[in-house]
């Protein structure tokens, strides 16, 4: 410990980010400087993230979470948490972080044929070298030049495949694309020229040489005009398209992959008509227009911007604005800066699967260590208000107080203790402990809803004041809770009235069934998934058998699957309800219902009996209690979610909306930083790789550390 | 670690904590930019007009190399503070999680190369706001082979002497802010990424006014492809004059 007093902090939000904040602030490195105290509403941390265990220890999630293989500062923080917590493996099931992640090559979408059929296109992904997370010898410095070239080569792999597909598929796997020419500059212009006369793209062999010139190109762009490659550029894409589309229309496989290509096609065009390579902004510049806007602009079909593959991009982001999916949305920049970070940059395995439910594999591990390095939890602290204080002439201004409601308080005033023990392993509950709490068995009758913004039952006010109680403030709460949690702040200043009023959210909703049947049972032959593009309500689908055995339903399970969606947003005046979280509930159970009658035999034949109805006695429930309703009352033995709390609410990546985000590292206050997917931390997408980073930026901004080119992926086009 | 409680820390008075100033607040999105690789055109006598928005005088393209001098000079800032934190904290003992003293050769490697980097952004950057070379005398020479001696190229502004020993195809560029007569002093030119270096080069400014500029680059054996560059520096007064580039292909 410091001999100096610590500077006190206090993170109210208990998310991703803000842990991130808490797990950098407490360092070792920092001998004692900071003492951390997390304020957290209701019992229980993760934010959109948390889980609990519910009847018969099933996971109850927020949502379908899955880890991508780039999320580096995501999987370095759960890594060196798990290094640190030195769990026994002889004791406890999920004792290291391979334990708690593993890879997940299989990933495909739902296309939607000219034909009208839908149809899953599934893509093993191969295993990439290393792992996500791997300390890297020096930071890692990513150029738009970088991804053009890599976007080139990838449009002549999709090429060569499309070509090995018409040609005849007895010569097995296209061969890899060649390497550079070599020519010179001024050789290449002349092949560029001799290309576009007539018949020089003419079939794939053309195509494919215009691609190496291509390539070679954008290897050196500086020393050609970007005019001659831009009209190099849309004489090899006509002729790609005149080539291709009449031998691909026929064939989902074939058509699939020209698809992709010309989406590519229509980045590389737009990268170099743009001058993102050499642009300050990086992928920035183009965050004004919407992605599937953008490439239209760069030649993309309408039949490629409405592809499985790029419906499936919008929907993993829930790019719908107010849930409306007529109404998509996403900043060009950022859906590009993701694309090529997700397909470019991972390492072991594009998807990474967790072994049992998020708050157990990442949120009870961390609140572990963090209470062994000397962090505060206050639980049951709902922040009411951000104060701001008066400030001297010359001086920045600060937060004064941090008004809480307290929900409830524990017997003898001692630490609430939030984790439950299943089978050895750590979790965290569905609902709370009430017997550690004062009054508790009344709050359970009385169903207090803890972490609803709709119930504001308490025991108490709390005020902390600057000076006396805390010095420094991170806010970490989510993005939809800000206007009701820093009304002051927002009133008073115009940047975070422009934020609030820009960087807008969407409410989710999810679907979790237990099923007595496996999935090849059920007639889904092609292999555990994770799928998208699908039909609202639940466009997206993963199958999670690993769960099972951590989960101790009465009857055999044999599949478990998770579905999620965008949920509509509702109006203000319906905001205002108290019954609305109850209404929207109401809502997603009809709309799973629908769901399963109507649109799962799509994924799964043999859910529906041979008259075509569902099979709801294939529902498994927590109890040994068989309903004795057979029919769509059996929904309620499984689990679904409305995410429409303010902090649930999904944030977005809007077209011009970015600019108005707040970064961690805004000078703006001297006692405050913010940390959350919402803020402007380098991946302005909401995802727990984007709260990570924005969480140890936040930390940057206290103290320092860690340094910013360790924030991987912070300083990135 | 025993925690100290708010209400603990509080008995004791103090004058309210402020976030620290920060080097940076923005990120690097674009590092051929910041660090003139390829990108920033910077291979040719003459500038050139690009579609990339370098070489010319627009006002784009010039914001947009200030705007990277800026996010330049922040970079460095940044790295000059992890510096004096690193060495500040050599000085203690070290707990877990700092830097060992291992990392000191790599932390200082990182940093001559920023510096070095920033340098040729930097020259770069002055080259496309001003316009034009600005009076500046540049080489492109290309020599092949194990060895090669003697006048290779010349500007139309001076004449050159170039003396080049290399087993690799090189690419070699001069770059001078201004006339330069004195002394100068080459630092030892570094690679981008490892830690290879050439360290047996010269930049001499000829005593007669119009007198070649004589440079010299003996290119290690076996040294790996790759983009090298050092600063050239007056040696009398130790400012940075130019920068000494050499792509080995």
């Amino acid at each position: 410990m410091s001999a100096e007093l610590p500077i006190r902090v206090a993170i109210v939000g208990g998310g991703c980010a803000g842990l991130a904040t808490a797990f950098e602030l407490s360092r070792p490195i920092h001998r004692g400087k900071y003492a951390v105290t997390v304020y957290q509403m209701g019992f229980r941390l993760g934010g959109k993230g948390a889980s609990g265990r519910g009847a018969a220890d099933r996971i109850e999630e927020h949502g379908l979470h899955l880890w991508m293989g780039f999320y580096e500062n995501a999987f370095r923080l759960m890594r060196e948490c798990y290094a640190e917590l030195g769990r026994d493996p002889q004791k406890c099931r999920i004792a290291d972080w391979t334990d708690a992640f593993v890879p997940d090559h299989l990933c495909g979408v739902m296309d939607h044929s000219p034909t009208g059929r839908w149809s899953p296109w599934t893509v093993h992904l191969p295993p990439m070298p290393g792992l996500p997370g791997d300390p890297d010898a020096e930071p890692v410095r990513w150029t738009v030049a970088d991804y053009l070239q890599r976007s080139v080569t990838l449009v002549r792999t999709l090429l060569e495949t499309i070509r090995t597909g018409v040609e005849g598929r007895a010569t097995g796997s296209p061969s890899a694309p060649s390497g550079p020419i070599g020519a010179a500059p001024g050789e290449l212009s002349r092949m560029m020229e001799r290309l576009m006369g007539y018949g020089g793209l003419a079939g794939f062999g053309g195509l494919i040489q215009g691609l190496q010139v291509l390539d070679e190109v954008a290897r050196a762009l500086p020393r050609f005009p970007r005019d001659a490659i831009l009209r190099f550029h849309g004489v090899l894409a006509d002729a790609a398209r005149a080539e291709i589309e009449r031998m691909t229309s026929k064939d989902d496989g074939l058509r699939r992959l020209w698809e992709v290509a010309e989406l590519v096609l229509a980045t590389i065009r737009g990268i170099i008509r743009d001058g993102l390579v050499a642009d300050p902004r990086g992928f920035s510049a183009i965050d004004h227009l919407d992605c599937r806007e953008w490439l239209r602009q760069n030649g993309a079909s309408e039949r490629a911007v409405q592809s499985a593959f790029l419906r499936a991009l919008y929907d993993l982001a829930f790019a719908y604005e107010d849930g409306d999916v007529g109404r998509p949305g996403i900043a060009a920049g950022q859906a590009v800066r993701g694309a090529v970070r997700a397909f470019f940059t991972y390492r072991g395995a594009f998807f990474w699967k967790m072994q049992s439910g998020m708050g157990d594999v990442v949120f009870a591990p961390l609140y572990e260590v963090l209470v062994r390095r000397g962090v505060g939890f206050e639980f049951f602290h709902r922040l009411e208000n951000v104060g701001l204080g008066s400030s001297e002439a010359g001086e920045r201004p600060h937060v004064e107080t941090l008004a809480f409601e307290v929900q409830a308080k524990t017997r003898q005033g001692e630490p609430y203790r939030p984790l439950v023990d299943v089978r050895g392993l750590p979790c965290w509950p569905a609902e709370p402990d009430w017997a550690q709490l004062v009054g508790g068995a009344g709050m359970k009758r009385e169903d207090r809803q803890f972490e609803s913004h709709w119930d504001t039952r308490n025991v108490g006010k709390k005020t902390l004041t600057v000076g006396r109680d805390f010095d420094l403030v991170v806010l970490a709460v989510g993005v939809g809770a800000v206007p009701f949690v820093c009304r002051e702040l927002v009133e008073s200043d115009p940047r975070w009235k422009e934020m609030v009023a820009k960087v807008k959210s969407v409410p989710t909703q999810a679907l979790q069934l237990w099923l007595r049947k496996d999935i090849a049972d059920l007639g889904w032959k092609a292999g555990s998934i994770n799928i998208s593009g699908y039909v609202e309500p639940f466009d997206t689908w993963a199958d999670m058998p690993q769960l099972i055995r951590e989960e101790s339903f009465p009857t055999p399970v044999k599949a478990v699957a998770y579905f999620c969606s965008v949920l509509r947003d509702g109006s203000a005046a319906e905001m205002r309800e108290p019954d609305y979280p109850a209404r929207r509930q109401a809502e997603v159970r009809g709309n799973a219902i629908r769901f399963l009658k109507q649109d799962l035999r799509l994924l799964w034949p043999n859910i529906v009996d041979p008259r075509g109805r569902f099979r709801w006695d294939l529902l498994a429930g927590p109890t040994a209690r068989v309903p004795k309703n057979a029919d769509e009352g059996r929904i309620d033995s499984q689990y679904m979610r409305a995410n429409v709390e303010p902090s649930d609410r999904y944030c977005l990546s809007l077209p011009g909306s970015l600019a108005a985000r707040i970064s961690p590292l805004d000078q703006t206050y001297d006692n405050l930083t913010v940390a959350g997917d919402w803020t402007d931390c380098g991946f302005n997408e909401g995802c727990v790789e984007a709260a990570v980073m924005s969480g140890r930026l936040a930390a940057h901004a206290v103290s320092l550390y860690p340094p910013l080119d360790q924030i991987v992926g912070f300083d990135h086009p | 670690m025993p925690r100290q409680t708010p209400a603990a820390s509080a008995k004791k008075s103090r004058a309210r904590a402020k976030k620290p100033a920060l080097p940076r607040t923005e990120p690097v999105r674009s590092w051929s930019t910041l660090f003139g690789s390829n990108a920033t055109g910077a291979h040719g006598a003459a500038p050139e007009p690009s579609p990339f928005g370098f070489g010319g005088v627009a006002g784009v393209a010039t914001d947009s190399v200030r705007r990277g001098v800026e996010l330049g000079y922040r970079v460095l800032d940044d790295y000059m503070r992890q510096g004096a934190s690193a060495a500040g904290a050599f000085a203690k003992p070290t707990p877990v999680g700092i830097p060992s003293t291992a990392d000191l050769p790599k932390m200082t490697e990182r940093m001559m190369q920023y510096t070095s980097d920033f340098t040729s952004l930097w020259f770069d950057a002055m080259r496309i706001v001003s316009g034009h070379n600005a009076g500046r005398p540049a080489a492109d020479a290309r020599t092949a082979g194990s060895s090669s001696e003697g006048p290779a190229t010349s500007d139309h502004r001076s004449r050159w002497v170039l003396e080049v020993r290399s087993e690799r195809p090189a690419e070699i560029i001069v770059t001078l802010d201004e006339p330069v007569t004195g002394e100068l002093v080459v630092e030892p030119l570094r690679a981008s990424s490892g830690k290879k270096t050439i360290a047996d080069v010269a930049v001499r400014p000829s005593a007669e006014p119009e007198g070649p500029l004589r440079v010299r680059v003996h290119v290690p054996p076996k040294l790996p492809p790759g983009r090298y560059t050092g600063v050239v520096v007056d040696a009398e007064s130790r400012q940075p004059k130019g920068r000494l580039t050499v792509t080995l292909r």
